[in-house]
Formats: structure tokens, sequence, C-alpha cells
């Protein structure tokens, strides 16, 4: 039997299903004739932006929210460059459709773009559009810093710009809805959302996606150039989503927590700068479930030496901790801990014992924001860049890298859900029963409870985690003994691949705990099982060699455990060594970095140290908390 | 001859280019005004100033030299060596345009773009 074959057997054997797990329906679809109570593993992407975003259209991407899903469920794309008759000058294709994808573009220039692109629209010939169309790049630096007040051509309060708003809302919306697959067969789910793109003092970036349960939806989504704080945004859904539209949910998720400059996760409130309270706690967690871990612009996880000595920290960080660190050197701040997520979650423990309420508890997704409407493309070979905010290109492909050094092809969502639908898919992102990986469809899952059994990775791993414990993104409830040790069950699969592009073996897997001592958040990183295998990749053939495992499972119990402290336990998982993007696309333009005269300008990156020729991709789970009573 | 000037990037450009979109962002400043792009524009043309003075200085200062050249057909080849310099080095492609939306280097001929 092949490998993949094998894998999709085991996997299968894995998710038998078992007991009924209901939830609720919103809307009217028919059933999915595959519907599974243990749940099945979906990988998504919940973060891709098209033409209708300023900094993507100033790229010159021309993806329309329908290609965009279109591409996700596995037909071609093109991408710029474009010739003068509109042909792409690039094509793309996912080798593996996704299960769903959710159009987030940038909610703030909606009317204005679609105002600039308009002949004969209102403000088409103003100074602000023919900048727009004419030296797009300059216009994407100060339209995006503009924020409030809109600009004159948007007329009165900025009328004309919400009401052309509207377009291209609608158009995500239709879009969202004809990709939508409503039958039995259950092959894509697509969610309505945007991106709230809310940035402070150095381009500090507080941004987030909301993602919508169902076709119930504002109006308008809300932007940062009106809600101008995470409250504000809240405050908008509250009144235009929960109290103003029938049916209407949402989640927020923040991302890019490594550009923040320590402000996603600041421990005061955005909006009066007051410390934070239980009420307030309670309404971010309700909010804001999950986070952004992985996407094209780094690993918010963690970084070595930034709070934490784990030596797997070391993946996709980006040198600075602001966009403006990107373009300017003089604001240029290496990230410190309050940037990753993982000083989130232990900082949160710390609130939850000082105020009763948790507002870090996140569960974990990957995405991968790509700017060129191609969801889900994570490939490192080949990697076309991202668009957006990267390296122009014009009527010609550069010779060059297609991203900036520093940037990856992203990652993606995984939720365990009991079909592929909207109302199962949402659920499963309320109950942060999800898992994030840098890129690989690696099929990550993990249970805690008291009295897990070692045996249950050998059968029966759902079942068992299911009926004797909690599912990640769960609360741990009470030990029901005194002198009980909470247990961890964590068990990965690796990515089966494709035929061109087959897995690669897994090599470790981690039990991350996080506690709370003498007020203090602690950590502990445990390799539960794999080892370092010596595994490695030829950086300059690509070629990897030593042998890894096909999957991994763990049982482990915490032997240190202090049931008075707070805690939670996620997992980690990392593949075995393979070639970064840039390792292939500067192999493949010939750069030798022993050879100076190889390096072509463009290539640069390729010879910087500070830049690794080969990575591990990851996954990660969501935690599951403990809450002393 | 190129210049580092900042706009938002970091750009290697001729001063006249950086004129050029330094004008682009005052009309945008006289048509919508605001602080973000007083600070954007303000940048530009503290550096167009900045940059024009110091190839004045140094134009005056290369202008004196070549007057001090007694001899008439070494004064011109001089003054003809430094244009032919300048004109070569306004078809090579040696600075970077981030805010160029179409090209990653480009030279003198694509300065508007």
């Amino acid at each position: 039997m092949k490998r993949g074959a094998l894998l999709s057997a085991v996997a299968l054997a894995l998710l038998a299903p078992a007991a009924a797990a209901p939830f609720e329906r919103s809307e009217e679809r028919a059933p999915c004739a595959a519907s599974d109570p243990l749940r099945r593993p979906w990988f998504g992407d919940l973060h891709v932006h098209t033409r209708y975003s300023l900094d993507a259209s100033t790229q010159g991407t021309r993806t329309r929210p329908s290609e965009a899903y279109a591409f996700a469920r596995g037909e071609p794309l093109g991408l710029q460059p474009f010739s003068a008759r509109g042909e792409p000058g690039r094509t793309v294709r996912l080798a593996r459709p996704l299960d769903f994808a959710a159009v987030t573009d940038h909610a703030e220039l909606f009317g204005e773009v679609n105002l600039c692109n308009t002949p004969g629209a209102t403000g088409f010939d103003s100074i602000v559009c023919l900048v727009y169309r004419g030296w797009p790049r300059l216009a994407f630096f100060f339209m995006n810093a503009r924020g409030a007040p809109r600009f004159s051509f948007c007329g009165e309060g900025g009328r004309d710009c919400l009401t052309a708003a509207g377009g291209p809302w609608r158009e995500m919306q239709e879009a969202a809805e004809a990709a939508y697959d409503r039958s039995a067969a259950c092959r894509f789910t697509t969610f309505v959302g945007y991106e709230w793109t809310k940035s402070v003092q150095t381009a500090n970036n507080l941004h987030r996606n909301v993602i919508f349960r169902n076709a119930a939806v504002p109006a308008l989504p809300a932007s940062a150039v009106d809600a101008l704080t995470p409250e504000d945004l809240w405050d908008a859904l509250d009144r235009d989503c929960r109290d103003g539209a029938r049916g209407c949910e949402a989640v927020v998720i923040p991302h890019n927590s490594n550009l923040s400059g320590g402000f996603m996760f600041a421990p005061e409130q955005l909006r009066s700068g007051a410390p934070f309270d239980a009420a307030y706690a309670e309404r971010r967690a309700d909010y804001e479930r999950l986070v952004e871990v992985m996407q094209h612009k780094g690993d918010s996880e963690c970084r070595l030496g930034a709070g934490t000595s784990d030596e797997l920290c070391t993946s996709e960080l980006l040198p600075y901790d602001s966009f403006m660190g990107r373009f300017n050197p003089l604001a240029r701040h290496v990230p410190a801990a309050l940037n990753f997520t993982r000083t989130a979650l232990a900082a949160g423990l710390v609130h939850q014992a000082k105020l009763g309420a948790n507002p870090f508890r996140f569960g974990l997704i990957g995405s991968t924001d790509t700017h060129l409407g191609a969801a889900g493309l994570v490939e490192e070979r080949g990697h076309p860049g991202h668009g957006g905010a990267g390296i122009p290109i014009g009527d010609t492909l550069p010779d060059a890298l297609l991203d900036p050094i520093e940037y990856n092809p992203g990652g993606l969502a995984g939720v365990w859900a009991e079909e592929n639908s909207r109302d199962a898919i949402f659920e499963a992102l309320k109950r942060r029963e999800t898992f994030a990986t840098s890129g690989p469809r690696i099929v990550f899952r993990l249970f805690a409870g008291w009295h897990l059994d070692a045996r249950m990775c050998g059968a029966d791993f759902a079942r068992r985690g299911d009926a004797e414990g909690v599912a990640m993104g769960g609360e741990l409830g009470a030990p029901p003994v005194r002198g009980d040790a909470p247990v961890v069950a964590a068990w990965a699969l690796q990515d089966p691949g494709t035929a061109e592009s087959p897995g690669v073996p897994l090599q470790r897997l981690q039990i991350i705990k996080l506690w709370v001592e003498n007020g203090e958040p602690r950590e502990a990183v445990v390799d539960a099982a794999g080892e370092k295998n010596g595994a490695t990749v030829d950086p300059q053939t690509c070629e990897p060699s030593g042998a890894g495992a096909a999957q991994l499972c763990a049982v482990w119990r915490d032997p240190d455990f202090d049931a008075s402290a707070p805690a939670l336990y996620y997992a980690r998982v990392v593949q075995n060594p393979t070639c970064r993007w840039s390792a292939y696309a500067c192999n493949a333009a010939g750069v030798r970095c022993e050879d100076s005269s190889t390096i072509r300008a463009g290539f640069e990156g390729c010879c910087d140290a500070n830049y690794p020729k080969t990575i591990q991709e990851r996954a990660w789970t969501s935690p599951v908390w403990y809450t002393p009573k | 001859m190129p210049v580092p000037f900042y706009l938002g990037e970091i750009e290697w450009a001729p001063v006249l280019r950086l004129g050029f979109l330094t004008s682009l962002l005052s009309l945008v400043l006289a048509a919508e005004g605001g602080r973000t792009l007083i600070w954007i524009a303000g940048l530009g043309i503290i550096q167009t100033a900045l940059y024009t003075g110091l190839f004045l200085l140094a134009a005056g200062l290369a202008a004196r030299g070549v007057e001090r050249i007694a001899e008439p057909p070494l004064r011109v080849a001089a003054v003809g060596t430094a244009v032919f310099l300048l004109v070569v080095s306004s078809f090579l492609p040696i600075y970077q345009t981030p805010l160029s939306s179409t090209r990653l280097r480009s030279d003198v001929w694509h300065l508007f773009e």
C-alpha cells in the first residue's frame, strides 16, 4: 500500500464515527451526506485578500472574490503581471483544493478603491484617484495612513465612499454564496468576512479578521476609519450584527501580533487605557476566540530569547515589530515577548487568577494572508510572492526574489468539525477546536483528561478522547480525585502530500505547558514523542535525508501539576527539515553564495545569514485550559 | 545622481524624482489636508530642499574648479567628461525605486513612473 493511502487509512480508522455531537443549524441547506460525530479535520484559509484591498490592488492584483473561491476549489488563477490584453503572466493552481475559505479584504477603503477604479464615478478624477492609478505604490502609503476623516471626494461624512463600499461588500457576499456548496456533497464552505485594519503609533499592527457564521451580515463592514479601537469593533458587531441582523454571529481573529509592538496583547484596554477588568476580559474572550499564529508575515508563536529558551522558537521570525520597521531602519525594533501568542496565553492565565476571567483564551489557526487572492497557496517550491505590500511587479516579472526574504508562503487553518458546512465549522471555531499549520496538511489533535489511557494511541483515539476527556479548546474542569494530574493526549499525522510533492515525515511532537506560579507565568516544553532524529536536507539540491515518523502520538501525564494554579496545555509537532521557499528560488536562479558573481541584484537575500535555507514546517493544536475552582 | 530619501520607504533616486513625488503629494495635501499628509509631504519638501542645496553647493565648487583650469581644451575636456559620466549614469539601472509601480530598479528615463 502506498504511504499516502496508508496514512489515509490510519486517519479514517482513528476517526470512526460514534456518538452524535449536535450543533445548531442557522441556515437552510441540505444535510451533509458524510457527517461524523467524532469530527473530521478540514483545512482552510480564513485570511484572503483580493482586488478590493488597497494594498493588493496597488500591487496589480486583479483577482475577484469569486476567483479566489474558485482557486480554493482547485481552479487555476492568473496572476500579475498582466499583458495589455489582460493575459496573466503567471498561472497558479492548488494541487489539493481547500475545504473552506473566507475572503477578508481590508474594510477601510472599499469605497475609495471602488470609486477610483470606476470611470465616471464621483472622485474618479480627483487628485487622490489620479495618484492611485498612476503611482499606486505612492498611493498605498498615504491612503493607508490617512484614517479619519475620509478623503474629500468621499463627500459629506464620507457618504459617497460608504455607498460605494456597498458594491464590493455585496460582491463578496454573492461570491461566498455562489461558491458555498449547499448540496449534500458538502464539498466546499465559504464564510463572509473582512479585515479590520487598525494600526497605532509606528504602524503597530492591531489587525483582526471578522468571520461571519452565515449569510446574515451587517449592511457594511466596520472599518478602522469609524471603529478606532478593538472595543469599537466589538461595539459595531454588537450593534450591526448581534442586535442588528437576525441570525448574525461573528468571531474576531487577531493576527500578526509579531508586528504589534506589544500592543496586541497589552494589559490595558486600548480605548480607555484602563487596566483589564472581568467584564472586559469576558467580552474579549467571547469575540476573540482564536488567534492567527502563522501567516506569510511570520510565526507569532514565540521567539527564542524573548521570554523563552525554547529552541524551536526560531522559525520564520520577522526582524522588526511594526510595519514601519520593515520600511524604515529607524523604526526597526527586535520583537519583544509581548508580541507573541505564547506570552499572551500565559498572561491570560495570570489575568484569570487576578480577575476570574481570561481575555486571551485563544485557539490557534494559521492562514496565508495572500494578497493575490490565492487562498491556501502555501507550497514553498515555486512560491509566487504574496502580493500586497511586497515587491512591486510591473509589466514583466522581475528577475528577483518574489517576496521580501523575511516573508514566507503562509499557513493553513485546521478545524475539527462534524461536517463541511458553515454551521459545523463555525461552531468548531467558536469552541476553539482548531489547529494551525505552517503550510503542510498535518492532521493534529489533542485531548486532555484526568484518566486518559496510554493505549488510546493504538485505537479509538477520538472516541476515548471525547468520552474520557475534553477536546482542544476546552476546559479541563476540576480533578475528580485529589492528587490527580492532567493527562494530555496528542496525535499528529504527517501530510501525505501529492505525487509531485510528497509529504515529509514528522520529527518531534511536544507538549507545551504554561502555568502561573507565585503570580508569574511559567512554561515547560516537553518532547513527548519522536526525537531529534538527525534528518537533514541538502540546501543546494533540497534532497532530504534521514527517517521520520508517519505519525506521532503521545499520552503525557503532567508530573508537576499544582491544582491551585491556572494552567494550559497545547501541542506542537515539527517535520523533518525541508528547503525554505527562498532556497528553491535561489537555487533556481543559480545563486551560489560562495561566488559573489552569481548573486545578482534582487537575489541578495539568498545569502543573508539571518535567514536560513531550511525550515522545519510545523503544526500547533489549540490549548486545553485548567482553571482552579 | 541618486540620493537616499524617505517617503514611507527608503528609496535611492535622483533629486528630480524626489521633487516629483513631493509635488504629487503636495497636490494631494493641498486638496485634502490632514496631519499624515503634512508629515509625509513635509519630509519630501525638507529633503528636496536639503539635497538641492547640497547639489548647488557641489556644482558651485565644481564650477570653481573648472574655472581654475587655465587651458581651454582641458576645461572643455573636464566639462565634457562630467557631462558624459552624468549621461552614462542616467542610463544605468543604478538605484532602487520601491515607490515605483512598474520597476524594481530604474534609471533616469523612468523617473516619473
